[in-house]
Formats: C-alpha cells, sequence, structure tokens
C-alpha cells in the first residue's frame, strides 16, 4: 500500500460513499421518513428534519462519535461505483460487526425495556440475510456475492432479500418499541442515531442481491436508485407498522420464520450445489 | 467473572439475556465449525485459539465454581455463553478492522452491564484499543515511518484491549469481582492476544515486524515491574489482584514480542493459567474488611502461596523456563529483569493467597479444581503445545 492508497482510503470514509455521501443520503432519508409519518408539508418536514439532525449532531458525545465511525467504516465496504477502495480489500464481515455496534452506540442513549431483546432478534435475522448467501458462495466480498447469478442459488438470494427487507425497520430503529419516545428532543435523538446508518444499511443490499453497478453514471444512478427502493421499503414498513400501532410480536412473527426458511435454504442450496 | 458481575441472584434470566445466550451459542459453533464451511480461509479459529475456547469454557465453570457470590444457574449459563460466544468471535475474525469493530461491540456490551461506572467509562479502553488497532492496521501497510508508526499502534491497541499499562481502568477498593478491568484483562484480552498479533505479523514488513516486536516486550517488562512492585505495595487487595494480572500479561507479551517458538509457547501457556487459574482464584477472593489482619486460610493457604508464586510444578513454572530460554537466546541482558520480575513475584504470593479467605463446600472443591488445572498445566506443558501446533 502506498500513501496515494491511503489517501484514496481516506477519500472514501471521509467523502465517497462514507462521511459526506451518508450524511446526505441519511437526511433526505429522514425527511423522507418524517413526511411519511407525520402531518405537514414537505418544506415543513425538511425544515424540521434539519432542526432535529443540528440539534442531535450538537448533544453527540463520545458513544455517536464511535458509532459515526463505525457506520463509515461500513459505508466503506459498499460495492458502489466509484468506491475507492479496492474490491479485494472490501469484507462483509467488517460492515456487518460495524453496523451492528454502530447501532447499539447510537441508540444507548434512549432505549426502552423492551427495545434490546427486539433489536437483538432483529440484528440476528438481518445477520442470517446477510451470511446465508456468503456461506453458500464461499466468499466475503460484497460485490462476489452480487455477481453471483447460480441458478441454484437464486431462490436463496431472493429470500435473503426479502428477509435483509423486512429485517430493515428494525436494523434501522424505525419500530415504534426501537424509538427513545415521543418528543423533539427524542425524535431528535432518534434521527441523530439513525442519520449515518441508512446509507451503509440500503447499500448493502445493493451491494449483495444486485449484481454490481457499473463505474460510470449510468451504474451511479442504478446504485442510488436501488439503495433508495431499498430506504423507500424500511420506511413504508416502518411507518405501516407505527401507524396501525403493530406489536413487535407480530413483527417477529414474520421475520424469524423467514430467517428459519433462509437457513434451511442456505443448507439445501449448500448440499445441492 | 460472569456469575460473580451480577449483583443480585435471579433465577431466570431476562429474554435479552437468553438472546444473548443463544447468540453466543451461535457464536461458538460457527467458530468451531467455520473450516466446514467453505469461509475457512477468511474466518476461522486458529489451532492455539481452539485450546483457548475449550480453556475459557472451563475457566468460566471453574469461576462459577469458586465464586463465594451466587447467581442464577440459567442466568449463569446464559452470561457464560454469551461471554464465550463473543472470546470466539474475537478469535475468529481474520480482518483486524473487524476485530476492532467487535471489540466496540464487546465492550459495549460489557459497559451496559450493572455496575458502578458508567456506560462512557466502561466503553473507554475498548473504543481506544479498538481505535488504536484500526489505525495502526491502515498505517502499517505504508512504507516507512508511517508503517513503523502503525506497526507501534498495533502493539499498544493490544495492550489498551486488554486493560495493561498505560490504558489501567479504576479499580474499586471494595469489589474486586466487580471491576470493570476483568472482562477485558481475563477473558477477552487473552482471545484477542492470541490469534490478532499472528493475524498482523502476515501483513507486515520486517521492519515493521520489528518495531511490533520491540513494543510488545517494552510494554511486557513495563507491566511485570508495575504488577510485581504494584501487588507487592499497594494497600488495596483488589488493586493487589489487578497487579497479579498485570505481571502475567507482563510475560505474555514478551513472550509475543520476541517472535521464537519457545517464547510463543510461554506466552501461550501464560495466557492459559491467566484463565484456568488465575480468573477463578481472583473471583474467589473477597475484600479483608479495614482493621482486619487477614490469615492463610488453613491447608489451602500455604498451597495457594506456591501455586500463585509460579513455582514447581504448578502452571507458572514452564511459562517462566520457556520464557528465560527464549529470552538468553535473543539478548542474555534481556534476561535479567525477566528474572528480577520473577524473584519478586514471590513478594505477592502470600498477600494474594490471604484474599482468599476460608473455602468450604462447593468453594472447596472448586479450589481443587482449580489447583488440578494448574498441576496439568504445570506438568503437562509439551501436551499442551501440541495441540495447539507450537
Amino acid at each position: 500500500m502506498s500513501l496515494a492508497d491511503l489517501g484514496l482510503h481516506m477519500v472514501a470514509l471521509l467523502v465517497y460513499p462514507g462521511l459526506a455521501t451518508s450524511i446526505l443520503f441519511g437526511a433526505l432519508a429522514e425527511a423522507a421518513f418524517a413526511f411519511v409519518r407525520g402531518p405537514g408539508g414537505l418544506g415543513e418536514v425538511v425544515a424540521a428534519t434539519l432542526v432535529r439532525l443540528r440539534l442531535a449532531v450538537t448533544a453527540a458525545g463520545a458513544a455517536e462519535l464511535a458509532a459515526a465511525l463505525l457506520a463509515v467504516l461500513a459505508s466503506a465496504q459498499l460495492a458502489a461505483p466509484f468506491n475507492p477502495v479496492s474490491p479485494l480489500e472490501r469484507n462483509l464481515l467488517v460492515a456487518a460487526v460495524a453496523l451492528i455496534a454502530a447501532a447499539w452506540l447510537a441508540w444507548a442513549r434512549g432505549w426502552r425495556a423492551s427495545g434490546p431483546a427486539l433489536a437483538l432478534v432483529t440484528q440476528a435475522c438481518w445477520l442470517v440475510a446477510l451470511v446465508g448467501p456468503a456461506l453458500v458462495s464461499q466468499t466475503l466480498r460484497p460485490q462476489a456475492l452480487g455477481a453471483m447469478a447460480v441458478p441454484a442459488q437464486l431462490p436463496l438470494k431472493v429470500g435473503s432479500a426479502v428477509l435483509y427487507l423486512v429485517c430493515l425497520p428494525g436494523v434501522l430503529q424505525l419500530l415504534p418499541d426501537l424509538t427513545p419516545g415521543a418528543g423533539p428532543e427524542r425524535e431528535a435523538q432518534a434521527a441523530g442515531g439513525r442519520l449515518l446508518l441508512w446509507l451503509p444499511m440500503c447499500g448493502l443490499f445493493a451491494s449483495l442481491f444486485l449484481p454490481p453497478a457499473s463505474a460510470d453514471v449510468l451504474g451511479t444512478v442504478r446504485f442510488v436508485a436501488v439503495c433508495g427502493a431499498a430506504a423507500a421499503a424500511a420506511i413504508g414498513l416502518g411507518a405501516g407498522l407505527a401507524g396501525r400501532a403493530v406489536p413487535a410480536g407480530h413483527y417477529l412473527r414474520v421475520a424469524v420464520p423467514l430467517a428459519g426458511l433462509v437457513l434451511g435454504a442456505a443448507a439445501v442450496t449448500s448440499v445441492v450445489s | 467473572m460472569i456469575t460473580a458481575r451480577a449483583p443480585v441472584a435471579q433465577p431466570v434470566p431476562s429474554r435479552t439475556g437468553i438472546g444473548l445466550g443463544v447468540a453466543g451459542a451461535v457464536a461458538v459453533a460457527a467458530a468451531v465449525l467455520a473450516p466446514w464451511t467453505g469461509l475457512g480461509g477468511q474466518v476461522g479459529l486458529t489451532p492455539p485459539g481452539r485450546v483457548m475456547l475449550a480453556a475459557m469454557a472451563v475457566g468460566l465453570g471453574l469461576a462459577a465454581a469458586v465464586s463465594p457470590r451466587r447467581a442464577g444457574c440459567w442466568e449463569a449459563l446464559a452470561a457464560g455463553l454469551a461471554a464465550l460466544g463473543a472470546a470466539a468471535v474475537l478469535s475468529a475474525l481474520t480482518d483486524v478492522l473487524a476485530v476492532a469493530a467487535a471489540v466496540v461491540l464487546v465492550g459495549f456490551a460489557q459497559a451496559t452491564r450493572p455496575g458502578r461506572a458508567a456506560l462512557a467509562a466502561g466503553l473507554r479502553g475498548p473504543a481506544f484499543g479498538a481505535a488504536l488497532l484500526g489505525v495502526g492496521w491502515t498505517l502499517a501497510r505504508l512504507p516507512g515511518a508511517a508503517g513503523r508508526t502503525g506497526a507501534l499502534c498495533l502493539g499498544l491497541g493490544l495492550a489498551a484491549v486488554a486493560g495493561l499499562v498505560p490504558y489501567l481502568a479504576v479499580v474499586h477498593r471494595d469489589e474486586p469481582a466487580g471491576s470493570p478491568y476483568l472482562p477485558w484483562t481475563a477473558f477477552f484480552g487473552p482471545a484477542v492476544a492470541l490469534s490478532l498479533p499472528a493475524r498482523f505479523l502476515a501483513g507486515l514488513s520486517l521492519d515493521e515486524g520489528t518495531v511490533l516486536g520491540a513494543t510488545l516486550v517494552g510494554l511486557g517488562l513495563l507491566n511485570l515491574a508495575w504488577g510485581t512492585i504494584g501487588a507487592w505495595r499497594t494497600g488495596s487487595d483488589a488493586e493487589a489482584w489487578r497487579c497479579s494480572f498485570l505481571a502475567d500479561w507482563g510475560l505474555v507479551l514478551v513472550g509475543l514480542g520476541l517472535f521464537r517458538p519457545d517464547a510463543l509457547a510461554a506466552a501461550y501457556l501464560a495466557l492459559l493459567s491467566l484463565v484456568l487459574v488465575r480468573l477463578p482464584l481472583a473471583l474467589a477472593a473477597r475484600p479483608v474488611p479495614e482493621g482486619e489482619q487477614a490469615r492463610l486460610a488453613g491447608p489451602f493457604g500455604g498451597l495457594a502461596v506456591v501455586l500463585l508464586a509460579g513455582a514447581a510444578p504448578f502452571s507458572g513454572f514452564p511459562v517462566r523456563l520457556l520464557l528465560v530460554q527464549a529470552a538468553t537466546a535473543v539478548a542474555w541482558p534481556l534476561a535479567l529483569p525477566l528474572v528480577a520480575g520473577m524473584l519478586l513475584w514471590v513478594a505477592h504470593a502470600g498477600r494474594l493467597a490471604r484474599t482468599l479467605g476460608p473455602l468450604q463446600g462447593r468453594t472447596a472443591a472448586g479450589f481443587w479444581l482449580v489447583v488440578a488445572c494448574s498441576l496439568a498445566l504445570g506438568l503437562l506443558p509439551g501436551v499442551l503445545r501440541a495441540a495447539a501446533g507450537l
């Protein structure tokens, strides 16, 4: 590795697809979530979101700083077009462990009594969606997993993708039991904790379950569109569950059996192939 | 450690506790079975790591047996499985950045347990260690001074993760078993120390490897001196126990830093001894009330002094023998501070043995099991080395 490589890594961490891109994507996603969930016009919602994020940033402590570092590290592992980090140096496990740690750290100040158990189960299901295809394909490189298109492995890949989307509202802390509560300060806390998680969480979906996007404008647009679609699915599911006051147990009744199915499919596919 | 840290006995663990226990069991199974999944090259335990994981399972059982504080059986099992799973993850990850992220995650889980320390205080050590490992690993792959700085950061990061000098956490005078340093210094630290240096070395040049070795040897001698003198001179029994861990770690770091087969074997045996012998005995210790004179507890006392002093035929003896041999082969002056530290070690063994107090029933049976483990480590080092491929 040379000093130029170090510079490229810094660009990946601080600009694209790291800090700056994550803040932009996260702010847009937070505004969309607030718009879907609550009353108010678009301009009003955007202004309120910006105020909430500013509040969250000014109140951030050491744990939030560590969470931000880990989230940015996870972003650098994405199979995004023009990612300056070499594809050989990206690792799914680094992204997964960093995101889980970041989610807990960001959430630490405001959890409810019932929250940790729900978060733990959701994260376990999310890990199944990540690791299932990796076990069968025997690789931990995100772009290699995305490029895998063996017919025998497609059912597993589709099942894992569905499970990933089902788990997204949980790992992004959009469910009512995983938010610190109502009130401007609490909402700012929740939005601040999620801000940097949106891009790596949605970007991993685009990296793992779709063929790698080409390094050109069209590829970039496609990658952003898939990330946006994953975020939209998470927002829709999260807002829907919150709006209908669906208990967390009902949510888990979908996620846990689906994770079991994916594990079973991974075992069968592994034996067959 | 796990049972002793629970402030109130709870017969049934919470749902989160059960979840963590199941997650721990899955993590252990995944780490052990990794070679058969096809991901063996990217995730998996090294042979010493496999032996250490088994030793940790035994160590947790011994700790639960000798600890005078009781916790619910199921709660202890869930917490033990969670801790074992975390150690398995730390040992099995091959990417240094993934290990650093996992250190933060485990540190967070540890810091949220009931105790006196605030979350930020409990998380500070592991987070700083993880940051040093991350920065070190990034810099270590660069040429020149940056690479050497990276190697230095890696050595310092290992010490920070294990909570050693110069990154000591606060020890509460009246609750030795509840101190925040114990999980990292006596449980997760050994898991990281046994697997991570081998991963570092694969990516370092000769120059950087030399800097890493020198850093580890320097930190080892510092911890040995701090530990032996501190355990002898300090006024607090809890601090004396912590210093005795530091002295053990001193031998471990010197062994890791010398990069010789005998020295690595000494480090490996010292870490096994730390998990199987010193950790359970530290949890069996209880604070002596102020103004009261501590006494050696019957037949246990004398045996505990010999065992803690590292005399033959117990676990400390082959460690010392192998380490002095290796140090003499590398540079004989290095053996002088090592031998001085080992001689000073005897001074605090009696003091630590006095804190064990009267042992009866379950705790006495646990003590004899610890003695048996120490004897096995002392008499069969060759078998244990062969099991780890060292």
